[in-house]
């Protein structure tokens, strides 16, 4: 699930649940949306994202070549050590700013790495 | 010289006279002619010469300077000799002159010069040979030697272009069998006429059979060469007929030669065609064509487009090609026959790649909407398997599904149509639905199965079917499960539960739209640790053994089984009964997780789990929950890394394979085997991405994680990746929570 929040000068996309191959169809909207808002900053909210592969980054990265092809910058939040590592095979790291202080709200369960409980991880629809 | 000795010789002991009357008599005709500066007149000739050419000396005087030249027809080294004549050097040539009866013969002539004393040469000797037998046997070995060539390089031709109509799929097909028509004519292409003529290179199999179209406007860019025949619109006096529309609707059956130089409606076919053609023709020849010929290329029920040649004639000799074409005298037999072959070629060939490409769409799409699926079911651990046997479908006569029909409550549905053909595949498509549609109306299974079976009787299906319908209800408060199901002429369900395996074998009835009684219902209760199996007969039905037999297998394997997750469960069961399976497959095991006692026993169930996911996109997220729940029960620690690697490879194999994707996985006791198989043959690439395009990063990502590598396997292709535990890796980073070095 993906919600668009505005201020006056940015764009929050609040991002929930796995961003793979099977969220595809939406990111075209979104990314439309996301470009006629006109902000100059993006910040990207991934506090809640469970799983994100290559599909999924590159959604993040045409996001955030838009921004900066019009001067803006994108903030990535909450984003997790393996979702930087998909970001880096990219080669799109250098596209963000990476905000390492931000603490998310709700401990959700990063991805990956044991932390999951038996008998079903939380999956969000 | 020696022609001293010689005459001196001769004479020592025959007279000049004898000599004479020799030469005079001799078979071989001769001759004797002035000097060169002369005209080299003929002063003499023997009695031969007379016969067969059938002039003396008279008749040859008052023909002129060089008498001789006028017998002959044909003189094929005449330079070179003139030159040895002139030198004084004698002559040695071939040439063809008539006979005295007005037949042509090949003759060698040989002219010896016959120096005076001062050695000037003022007389030539000649004599003539006949050879016409040798050169028309050389001739005629000549002839079919080039005759052979010419057919087998045609043959060879027509074998290239055929094994290239093979692959349709590469995009350059219709290019390169163009490229080899060039061998014949000096320049050739297709058109196809998918909505309009198009200049083709190769064929889109994925559009639609097509050779419609009437309207022929595609954007041609301007030619300088066009003007002043540019199509006038509006304009219809001295326009030439559509020739080519012709051909396209079947009205000519071609070949047909398109004049170049004539004007055409707008947007006619040949109008459109003519000002294409020039364009490419200047553009890659630097000659203005004055004529093409056109073949048509059909296809089964619709030409579907053209092939068209250029001779090599330029735009003012058009006339001439027409009327050259209309005599058949335009270009060789050959050439045609070869071009109208390939031609034909192309056209079934097209239309073959298309009605394949469209069935299978159609098969692919039909398919797809008929394969079981499985709801993700919170609090229990489910594992499918799902194998038709027909090599051709994915989809066979079984079926099962998993229904989250409300919070807590599970239906569970294994089915069993008779056959495995298509029409057991629509029938089990009809009866699936049917079945939803009361479980989540109703609950109790019994009832659910009672209004199946009025509505069955009622829809005809051809088909009879078994199944079991069963549901499943959450007890929260000791985290046990409500079981009850019913059986339609179905095979039991089993309980495994501490090492003991139970037949759920009460609720029996008739199959499917059968139901003269009214349905049963059976009731069991299910506990942490137990395990739910499902199946149909494919699983343990051998033509070697009977079913009762069979059955009695399938219950002393199970309680073998160790395995403390369903997926575990699922692979002990394929691994020791379906080696090879007869019929379809459907297999549903169902386990309550027992989060105490799961982690206290080590297992000697079998490291290696697999699954068979339908290609689309929901199957990403179950293959990544599969392999993070095997992850756990085995204890690795690289789920971030497999998770990733499993989401990238099956997310592949659905964008790119097709019918159904197999995941395996495997614990090598040095990291975790993954291999993923889908139908499609084309290997994977690694490609470089680019920012804006989706999906170009997913195999590098693997490369980073995994040594990887893929092979050919059935129909399709398994691509395997074993996953490295170095420095880099999600894992990794998340333990030192550093960043790699870029």
């Amino acid at each position: 699930m993906i919600e668009i929040a505005t201020s006056s000068t940015t764009t929050t996309l609040v991002i929930a649940g796995d961003l793979d191959l099977a969220e595809r169809d939406q990111f075209p909207e979104i990314a439309a949306r996301v470009v006629g808002l006109r902000r100059q900053l993006l910040v990207i909210d991934m506090c809640r994202v469970t799983f994100m592969d290559s599909t999924g980054a590159a959604f993040l990265i045409s996001l955030a070549d838009s921004g900066r092809k019009r001067g803006g910058a994108t903030v990535l939040r909450g984003a997790d050590e393996r979702d930087l590592f998909v970001l880096e095979v990219c080669g799109a790291l250098d596209l963000f700013r990476v905000d390492r202080d931000h603490k998310c709200e709700q401990s959700t369960p990063g991805t990956g790495v044991a932390q999951v409980q038996l008998p079903q991880r939380h999956r969000p629809q | 010289m020696t022609e001293s000795s010689g005459h001196y010789g001769a004479v020592a002991r025959v007279s000049d006279q004898l000599l004479s009357t020799a030469i005079g008599r001799a078979g071989v005709p001769m001759f004797i002619t002035g000097a060169w500066d002369e005209g080299m007149p003929v002063l003499w000739v023997n009695d031969a010469f007379v016969e067969t050419v059938g002039a003396g000396v008279g008749d040859l005087s008052v023909i002129g300077p060089n008498p001789l030249l006028s017998l002959v027809d044909e003189d094929p080294e005449r330079t070179a000799a003139q030159e040895d004549l002139v030198a004084g050097r004698p002559m040695l040539r071939i040439v063809s002159a008539r006979r005295r009866d007005g037949s042509t013969a090949w003759w060698q002539v040989s002219v010896n010069p016959l120096p005076e004393p001062d050695g000037e040469v003022r007389h030539w000797v000649g004599i003539t040979t006949d050879v016409s037998e040798y050169v028309d046997r050389q001739a005629a070995q000549l002839a079919s030697l080039e005759v052979e060539r010419r057919q087998r390089a045609d043959l060879d031709l027509i074998a290239q272009s055929t094994e290239l109509l093979g692959d349709l799929e590469y995009p350059y097909a219709l290019r390169d069998i163009a490229d080899l028509l060039r061998a014949l004519v000096p320049w050739a292409a297709f058109y196809l006429n998918d909505d309009g003529l198009m200049f083709a290179e190769g064929v889109d199999v994925a559009s639609p059979p097509s050779g419609r179209g009437r309207r022929h406007a595609r954007y041609i860019p301007d030619s300088d060469h066009l003007d002043p025949l540019g199509d006038v619109p509006g304009e219809p006096e001295g326009l030439t007929l559509d020739i080519v529309q012709d051909l396209l609707d079947g009205v000519l059956d071609g070949p047909v030669v398109l004049r170049l130089d004539s004007r055409y409606a707008p947007h006619s076919a040949s109008g459109w065609l003519r000002r294409d053609l020039v364009r490419r023709v200047v553009d890659e020849t630097g000659a203005v064509p004055g004529t093409v010929v056109v073949h048509a290329v059909a296809g089964r029920r619709r030409v579907l487009g053209l092939l068209v040649t250029w001779t090599g004639d330029e735009g003012s000799e058009a006339e001439a090609s027409v009327e050259a074409f209309e005599a058949g005298l335009h270009e060789p037999d050959h050439v045609r026959t070869v071009v109208e072959v390939v031609a034909r070629r192309a056209g079934t060939a097209i239309d073959n790649a298309r009605l394949y490409a469209r069935e299978h769409r159609l098969a692919e799409a039909l398919q797809r909407a008929m394969l079981p699926e499985q709801a993700d079911v919170t609090g229990l651990d489910v594992w499918t398997y799902y194998a038709p046997n027909a090599e051709h479908a994915q989809v066979g006569g079984d079926w099962y599904d998993v229904l989250q029909i409300a919070d807590g409550t599970v239906g569970l549905v294994i089915g069993d149509v008779v056959g495995h053909d298509v029409e057991a595949a629509a029938a089990m498509g009809q009866l699936r639905s049917v079945v939803r549609s009361y479980a989540y109306e109703l609950t109790t299974p019994g009832t659910v199965l009672d209004r199946v079976d009025q509505l069955v009787t009622g829809m005809r299906i051809p088909r009879s079917a078994s199944m079991v319908y069963a549901t499943l209800q959450h007890a929260p408060d000791d985290d046990s499960w409500a079981v009850e199901y019913t059986r339609a002429g179905h095979l039991p369900p089993l309980l495994l539960r501490d090492g003991e395996v139970r037949q759920l074998d009460a609720a029996g009835g008739s199959l499917v739209g059968f139901g003269i009684q009214p349905r049963g219902t059976g009731s069991e209760v299910l506990r942490r640790g137990d395990v739910l199996l499902f199946y149909t007969d494919g699983l343990i039905e051998r033509r070697d053994r009977s079913l009762k037999v069979g059955l009695e297998a399938l219950v002393e394997t199970s309680t073998r089984v160790t395995a403390r997750d369903a997926a575990g469960v699922g692979e002990e069961l394929l691994s020791r009964l379906a080696d090879a399976p007869e019929d379809d497959v459907a297999i549903v095991v169902v386990r309550v997780p027992d989060p105490v006692g799961d982690t206290q026993v080590q297992t000697t169930s079998p490291r290696s789990r697999r699954w068979l996911l339908p290609s689309e996109p929901a199957s990403i997220g179950r293959a990544r929950h599969a392999v993070l729940r095997t992850c756990q029960t085995w204890g690795l620690a690289e789920t971030a890394s497999a998770e990733l690697v499993v989401s990238e490879l099956v997310a592949n194999g659905v964008l790119h394979g097709w019918g159904n994707i197999a995941l395996r996985l495997y614990d090598t006791g040095d990291g975790l085997r993954i291999e993923v198989e889908d139908s499609n043959p084309a290997p994977p690439v690694t490609t470089d991405g680019h920012p804006n395009r989706l999906g170009g990063f997913g195999m590098q990502i693997v490369e980073r994680l995994a040594d990887w590598g893929w092979r050919p396997a059935g129909s399709g292709k398994l691509v395997w990746a074993k996953l490295r535990p170095t420095a880099g890796s999600p894992d990794d980073l998340a333990r030192t929570q550093e960043r790699p070095a870029t």
